[in-house]
């Protein structure tokens, strides 16, 4: 009789990379992503129509009917706080992973929440400040909101923080690509030495090394795009060294790299090009891509005045 | 000997009844060792706990119980006897067979129960007992273990005991039983044939004796169900022998099947440590970083979940 | 304490709510109170599809343990017993609280059988609140209760649990950084589960420097006596070898009484280190010179101990960080294939005297305090520290 309380023989646990929040509940593909945008954006539009007519029933102040932001104009708004987020980081000396991880608050908060309802000035802010916290980087609050522009209160900062938490469902700990990233130009390095002879190192490495400073960059640039919800990071982090390859005449060498490291998978290393070569373009073109005009975010933000629900305005009475 | 009465009256010492007008009296005792019939107890504690009348220590009716000794007094020794065992539980091999040092720890030990037995000096004795307690706290905990283990083992060997005498009685029953059949088939055989066929009675019988079956071997029967046990090591008594493949890494974490990781790289991330100057170096060795734990890192995130999602 | 009702935030799939019930025990920095997590009506039917009085229960709980990896330790009307922690708000007005986000942020991504399960997170008034599961019992309680005896085959079972819930934050590059034996929890099925991660962090990273007073005092690496800045997996074996010593010995091995004076309980114990036993410690921020005390051989005082079990805490207790072995290592170390076999958890010695049981999912120390080694209301361990130097010294 098998005693149930003897150890059973170890099955395989999943992947560690599969227990990641990361993998269970942040990753979508380019499809999900927009459909969950627009239905976000469609609710909450009703959400604010909805709210903005009972005001107008409480309080007899006639109002116009809101014009609602839409998903898209909301996707410009936030690239352009997002921004705004980057420029902050430099001027407050954050280190990339502090940065990058604010930035994935942001976005997946705004993933699932509208403009009309959270102040994307606010919540910048807030992802900031907790991005220290958890990337230990920590300054104090005063320090903090003494380098904010119009910075809130301390009282208030603690409401967005929960607020924030809540928004990205506590999960905190963000994977970015530049460990990964760098964990090639290590393997690479290991593959050169072991298949090119002696002589040919010293000039391999350089390229390499060339080859990689250039893929931090665009890895920087990865995190601002979507394709920290639609890849892994370990594949962002090979397709900025691919994008960078090309430039940096690599690719070559690189393939060679790829072809020899998956051997074993030649199917899926198929499948694995096509993702590289989607996150390769769209590190590329986001690195020449302007940012977005200051003007194009006023505008948004004045039709956002028109259309702010009242429900999350302290002075309104509902 | 204050307190403990010497001879085991008849009379419970708070009625007065005796057993002469009483012959159903039944006393009991409680944990100060007092005695009291149980109209008494019953009258006394009913409404809860009271104290004791004899020495007001507080009481419960649960509290008192059957005397297990016709002697109070060795009924305290005795549980004297237990409580300072837990303390003083050396043994010979403690003394590394020096019989004259055992022998001078037994003394002790008799003294330190002759005083609290019988109330002499108790809160010096404690305080010693205390003392010796504290001084030898490691020994006693490894003899008590020794201790509870060798109870188990022989618990073990009791209980292995008492499943024998279960199987010998039911393999016993067993072969009763089947001779039973056998017989009563053979009987039946026979009167058939008388009956059936021509052959002599006497015939008859003879030939049911020449062919009655065996009566089954009980000793063989037993040696097939009784199990053999290894009686070696304590331990193994105690867990089924269990020799299936073990496993104690409980997870394969297989992370990186398409690479090694290497001891050292051209790491830029690691240049500002400077790991080759002998004091940079040393700190770091000392505090128990390897330069190697940057490289597992990285190149275990590189591969974590490449072929995911695509 | 009336029981207050939250409703699910994460988790909302699974649960419908979660009712706090009363308070259970209470640390520096978060109060821990038990209750129930209420199924959701789909969860219910679910719960109540796969059990039947048949005990099919059971099998269906193990496959998935197996399976994910994670119990599931349900009531028959599928509530599921919870704790809820805490967290006080950080009094230096920071907002919410470093290591309340440091232990959530490392639960949602640890999920194993040896490391405490994080069922939800929820926010109330501005406190943060994490629902993890039950947990009535730890090591430390089950070593002082005398009650209790350990056979070997014990200890090993609660080893073998221990290291491989540290093998599994290791292998994600986290440092526990706080184990002792009341942070090992034990369920009622006698599981050990690793608790209280708040002073959890990643490490590996060469930019980072990390802070050296971490891990309470009697179980803190002469590393970090130190003040090692740039440490690794060590810190953690090393406590884990103060933990094995301490479930043989039933008292703890090196019971410093101040910062400075548990560096001399360890030298005390294993003999002052020279420049061979420990490449480079001259290098150490707060290095000086110390008082030299004699190695002793181990075996005198572990004399109970096997031999093979004591090499095993003898390698962990090694001066030289990168000497001691990963939690890898010691899985593979031929003690635990030897016999005995370790015990089964469910046969696992339980704390048998309920009144004396302690806090059930251990609350944590603030920090600060943390490094000065406060053991809290610990007069008995104090006393029996007292008698262990006695006996060494």
């Amino acid at each position: 009789m098998v005693d149930p309380t003897a150890e059973a023989s170890p099955q395989p646990l999943p992947e560690p990379y599969e227990q990641c929040s990361q993998y269970r509940h942040w990753k979508h593909s380019a499809a999900e992503l927009q459909h969950l945008r627009q239905k976000v954006n469609l609710k909450a539009a009703a959400r604010v129509r909805k709210a903005v007519a009972e005001q107008q029933e409480l309080t007899r102040i006639p109002a116009p009917e809101p014009v609602c932001i839409t998903w898209d104009e909301q996707l410009q708004y936030c690239q352009y706080y997002e921004e705004r987020i980057r420029a902050y980081c430099r001027k407050l000396q954050f280190d990339r992973f502090v940065e990058a991880t604010a930035l994935a608050y942001f976005k997946r908060f705004y993933l699932r929440n509208t403009v009309m309802e959270y102040d994307p000035k606010l919540y910048l802010m807030t992802c900031l400040f907790i991005a220290t916290k958890v990337e230990s980087a920590h300054i104090s609050l005063a320090t903090f909101l003494e380098n904010i522009h119009k910075s809130p209160s301390p009282d208030m900062m603690i409401e967005l923080e929960f607020s924030l938490s809540k928004g990205i469902r506590y999960e905190y700990m963000v994977h970015h690509p530049f460990w990964p990233l760098h964990g090639f130009l290590l393997d690479v390095q290991n593959y050169i030495s072991s298949t090119h002879p002696r002589p040919a190192h010293e000039h391999l490495f350089q390229k390499l090394q060339r080859c990689y400073s250039r893929a931090e960059q665009f890895a920087s640039n990865a995190t601002l795009t979507d394709l920290t919800f639609t890849h892994m990071p370990s594949q962002i982090g090979l397709g900025c060294l691919l994008a960078a390859a090309r430039e940096r005449d690599f690719e070559k060498e690189l393939e060679q790299y790829l072809a020899s490291r998956f051997h074993a998978k030649l199917d899926e290393l198929v499948k694995l090009r096509i993702a590289l070569d989607a996150v390769a373009d769209a590190v590329v073109a986001q690195s020449t891509k302007p940012p977005i005009a200051k003007e194009a975010a006023a505008a948004v933000f004045k039709k956002l005045q028109g259309c702010l629900n009242p429900e999350f305005d302290p002075e309104s009475p509902l | 000997m204050a307190g403990i009465p010497a001879l085991d009256s008849d009379t419970c010492p708070v009625c007065k009844s005796d057993r002469y007008l009483n012959p159903t009296l039944r006393l009991l005792v409680s944990p100060c060792f007092h005695k009291m019939c149980d109209t008494c107890i019953n009258r006394l504690y009913l409404q809860g706990p009271a104290p004791c009348p004899i020495c007001r220590t507080r009481l419960r009716k649960q509290d008192f119980v059957a005397q297990t000794f016709e002697d109070l007094y060795v009924e305290k020794e005795i549980q004297q006897r237990k409580l300072i065992a837990r303390v003083y539980n050396k043994r010979p091999e403690d003394f590394k067979n020096n019989l004259k040092a055992y022998n001078n720890y037994l003394e002790e030990v008799e003294d330190i129960l002759f005083n609290l037995i019988n109330d002499i000096d108790v809160a010096e004795t404690k305080a010693r007992i205390e003392r010796y307690k504290a001084e030898n706290q490691q020994l006693i905990g490894a003899n008590l273990q020794k201790q509870m283990i060798e109870e188990r083992t022989v618990q073990g060997g009791l209980e292995r005991e008492k499943r024998e005498k279960i199987i010998r009685k039911e393999t016993y029953e067993q072969a009763v039983i089947e001779e039973a059949k056998v017989k009563k088939q053979a009987k039946a055989d026979i009167i058939r044939r008388l009956a059936e066929e021509d052959t002599s009675a006497s015939d008859v019988i003879a030939e049911a004796h020449a062919r009655r079956p065996r009566a089954p071997d009980i000793d063989k029967l037993l040696q097939a169900r009784l199990p053999t046990y290894d009686d070696s090591a304590a331990d193994h008594m105690l867990v089924e022998a269990d020799t299936s493949p073990f496993e104690p890494l409980d997870h394969p974490y297989a992370a990186v099947s398409y690479t090694i990781i290497k001891d050292f790289y051209s790491d830029p991330w690691q240049n500002h440590l400077r790991m080759d100057e002998p004091a940079r170096g040393g700190l770091l060795k000392a505090s128990g970083y390897m330069p190697k734990f940057a490289y597992e890192r990285a190149i275990t995130s590189a591969f974590a979940g490449i072929f995911a999602g695509i | 304490m009336q029981p207050r009702s939250y409703p699910a935030t994460t988790a909302a799939s699974r649960w419908s709510h979660y009712i706090k019930e009363k308070k259970v025990g209470e640390g520096t920095y978060a109060v821990v109170y038990s209750g129930w997590a209420i199924p959701t009506p789909a969860q219910k039917l679910e719960h109540e599809l796969a059990t039947d009085d048949t005990g099919e229960r059971d099998e269906v709980a193990r496959d998935k343990k197996i399976l994910t990896g994670v119990a599931l330790v349900c009531e028959p009307d599928g509530r599921r017993k919870i704790a809820i922690k805490k967290f006080k708000i950080g009094e230096y007005k920071d907002g919410m609280d470093k290591s309340a986000i440091r232990e959530v942020k490392v639960l949602q991504e640890l999920k194993h059988p040896n490391v405490i399960e994080l069922i939800d997170v929820f926010s109330y008034k501005t406190n943060l609140n994490a629902v993890l599961e039950f947990l009535d019992c730890d090591l430390e309680v089950i070593i002082k209760n005398k009650n209790v005896a350990f056979s070997a085959a014990d200890i090993k079972s609660w080893m073998l649990m221990t290291l491989r819930g540290v093998r599994h934050c290791h292998a994600n590059f986290i440092l526990h950084r706080d184990l002792k034996p009341n942070n090992l929890l034990l369920s009622k099925d006698g599981e050990l589960k690793l608790g209280d991660f708040g002073m959890a962090r990643d490490y590996g990273d060469p930019h980072r420097k990390m802070t050296s007073m971490v891990v309470t005092r009697w179980y803190r690496s002469p590393e970090l006596l130190l003040g090692a800045v740039r440490y690794g997996y060590a810190v953690d074996m090393w406590a884990v070898g103060c933990i094995f010593a301490e479930l043989m010995l039933r008292v703890p091995f090196m019971p410093g009484d101040s910062d400075i004076g548990q560096l001399q309980t360890i030298f005390r114990a294993l003999g002052t280190p020279t420049e061979a036993d420990w490449p480079g410690m001259k290098y150490l921020p707060d290095y000086h010179a110390f008082e030299q005390f004699p190695r002793n051989p181990l075996r005198n005082l572990f004399t109970a101990a096997s031999p093979d079990a004591l090499a095993l805490m003898e390698s962990m207790l090694l001066y030289d960080p990168l000497k001691r072995p990963t939690a890898h290592d010691a899985l593979n170390h031929f003690y635990f294939r030897n016999q005995p076999r370790p015990t089964p958890p469910a046969k696992l010695p339980r704390d048998v005297d309920k009144a004396g049981s302690k806090a059930k999912e251990a609350a944590g120390v603030d920090p600060e305090m943390h490094a000065r080694g406060k053991r809290g209301n610990d007069e008995d361990g104090i006393d029996d520290a007292h008698a262990v130097r006695r006996k060494l010294f």
